[in-house]
């Protein structure tokens, strides 16, 4: 199966819609004003998409669909929003939120929301999609997202009797392309999350709709740079331990495709320290590395114990290590692609996340209209610190860089 | 045997450990934050060895490394660089680097590194 960047485009277009059209149903059934803030093309891990899930205590309402395409949405959302939507939809239900009354009115909304999902995908194929009845999932910690993203030979989880079986999900053992929408209200932060999980053959019947031919590039080049993104954090994360002493894992690890202008809404409104690196090579682009006030402090206390006093002294070991981060995270890419890529001298930033990248989005936007942003995180088993990395590079830069990797796509 | 050590790092932090590090066993006599800094202090001190980092501004570590060495053809430079692409350590070789050690390092990596090109014993 190939990809092009138009097939990603028409998919982050026709999922944006989709979830404009679930905010729209949301706030008709529940008067909450809601908004789509994301929309993110994926290309993650299934462990990555799992443990998304485990570590939320999100609940969520499942359904499948068939026709002229299949596979799964999710709508989730944390608990105690469960408990404000169910208030709002069956007034007096929330003094029992597991009871069949509340769960019953939640699996109603998914059924809308996510109905209006779907609608905009058969509109654009010209061909009809049909779904299955809402399930109520609860997770948590003990369970698995089996039943979303599919494992080999494990049908569908609990009391998905009428749920397709989802193995078909994924686009080989390790990855899944899934379609991520992050909706939120006026009045309070926490979110609605929309998944969309599309079988291999239903990506390829979209492609073929909405595709270019001449600018594809095999799926497995997309996995295979995954992979690559998988492992310069994994040395990131040995060189941060090397450095500080503490023992570090990658938390998460994405590639995602997103518009330029929703990249700095996929941050956080929350201060961080880091740094800013640009990068230039087969591709350029632009890395952030970043860390909140109390990790910045803890990975200084670590580098330079005893030295709390000498604040000039703590941002250049800050600088520093934000540079070695960096080459860690870069250094596989290039020799991978046989290039060099020239990473700059770093510069300190601190200030809210959002506005930390906004200025390099609008460098990029000078020349591109969809970004593909590489996230990953690294934090301590025990929560010292966390260190988020965002990497943007040149679109058509990073495209050229595709085709190194898989020259029979040309 | 102690050496005379140059230090070239933009950074102060790498700056300050690369002279813990080094403290015991060696003699830091001066430090750069850039190329040039480099170049100007190498001709004044004649240090045994220069620990070079490659991305700093003004002029990186490859192009101080070769000045250097167009200076003084015995020079012993050891890039200390959080780069490990293969082909940055081609351009460090090709400019006259004698040694390469990649950031994060201890203590070991950076002395043995200086026993390498300049040899355990006067």
């Amino acid at each position: 199966m190939n990809l092009d960047v138009q097939s990603l485009r028409t998919f982050s277009r026709l999922a944006h819609s989709g979830a404009e059209e679930a905010a729209g149903s949301l706030s008709t059934l529940t008067g909450f004003d809601a908004r789509v803030a994301v929309t993110k093309v994926e290309m993650a891990t299934r462990a990555d998409v799992e443990r998304e899930f485990r570590e939320r205590d999100l609940v969520s309402v499942h359904i499948g669909f068939s026709g002229a395409i299949e596979g799964h949405t999710v709508l989730a959302f944390d608990r105690e929003r469960a408990v404000s939507l169910v208030d709002a939809l069956v007034p007096g239900a929330s003094d029992d939120p597991d009871s069949d009354l509340a769960t019953s009115g939640l699996k109603e909304l998914g059924n809308i929301m996510l109905g209006g999902f779907i609608d905009g995908w058969a509109d654009f194929l010209g061909d009809s999609i049909d779904i299955t009845t809402p399930t109520y999932v609860e997770l948590d910690a003990g369970r698995s997202l089996q039943d979303v993203i599919g494992a080999e030979g494990v049908p569908g989880g609990a009391a998905d009797t009428d749920v397709p079986d989802p193995s078909g999900t994924t686009i080989d053992s390790d990855h899944v392309l899934a379609f991520r929408n992050h909706l939120e209200t006026v009045d309070e932060e926490a979110g609605f999350y929309i998944y969309m999980l599309p079988t291999q053959e239903s990506v390829e019947t979209i492609v073929d709709v909405a595709g270019n031919a001449e600018d594809a590039i095999p799926v497995e080049t997309f996995t295979s740079f995954s992979q690559m993104i998988s492992e310069g954090a994994g040395q990131a994360s040995e060189d941060l331990t090397a450095m500080t002493g503490i023992d570090t894992n990658v938390d998460v690890s994405r590639l995602s495709f997103v518009p330029v202008e929703g990249v700095p809404m996929e941050l956080t409104d929350d201060a961080r320290r880091g740094v800013v690196l640009e990068f230039s090579g087969t591709p350029s682009g632009y890395i952030a590395i970043l860390f909140d006030p109390e990790s910045a402090e803890s990975v200084a206390d670590a580098l330079m114990p005893g030295m709390e006093s000498d604040p000039a002294m703590r941002k250049s070991a800050l600088q520093e290590i934000g540079n070695i981060v960096t080459s860690g995270f870069l250094d596989g890419w290039a020799n991978a692609l046989e290039t060099t890529i020239e990473i700059s001298p770093p510069r300190y930033v601190d200030d809210i996340a959002s506005a930390i990248v906004d200025p390099l989005v609008t460098e990029l936007a000078r020349t591109q209209d969809y970004a593909f942003l590489i996230d990953s995180a690294i934090a301590t088993p025990d929560e010292t610190f966390t260190c988020d990395i965002y990497a943007l590079p040149d679109e058509r830069e990073l495209r050229a860089a595709f085709d190194q990797l898989a020259p029979e796509a040309n | 045997m102690a050496r005379s050590v140059l230090v070239v790092d933009d950074s102060a932090f790498m700056r300050n450990l690369l002279k813990q590090l080094l403290e015991d066993d060696h003699e830091v006599v001066g430090e750069a934050e850039n190329g040039v800094e480099a170049v100007e202090l190498y001709r004044e001190l004649d240090p045994d060895v220069v620990t070079m980092d490659v991305v700093m501004p003004i002029r990186n570590g490859i192009e101080a490394t070769s000045e250097i060495k167009s200076i003084d053809p015995d020079s012993s430079v050891i890039m200390c660089t959080s780069v490990g692409q293969e082909e940055k350590m081609r351009e460090a070789v090709e400019a006259g680097a004698d040694g390469y050690i990649t950031k994060p390092f201890q203590k070991p990596n950076v002395l043995e590194a200086i026993d390498d090109v300049v040899g355990v014993e006067a």
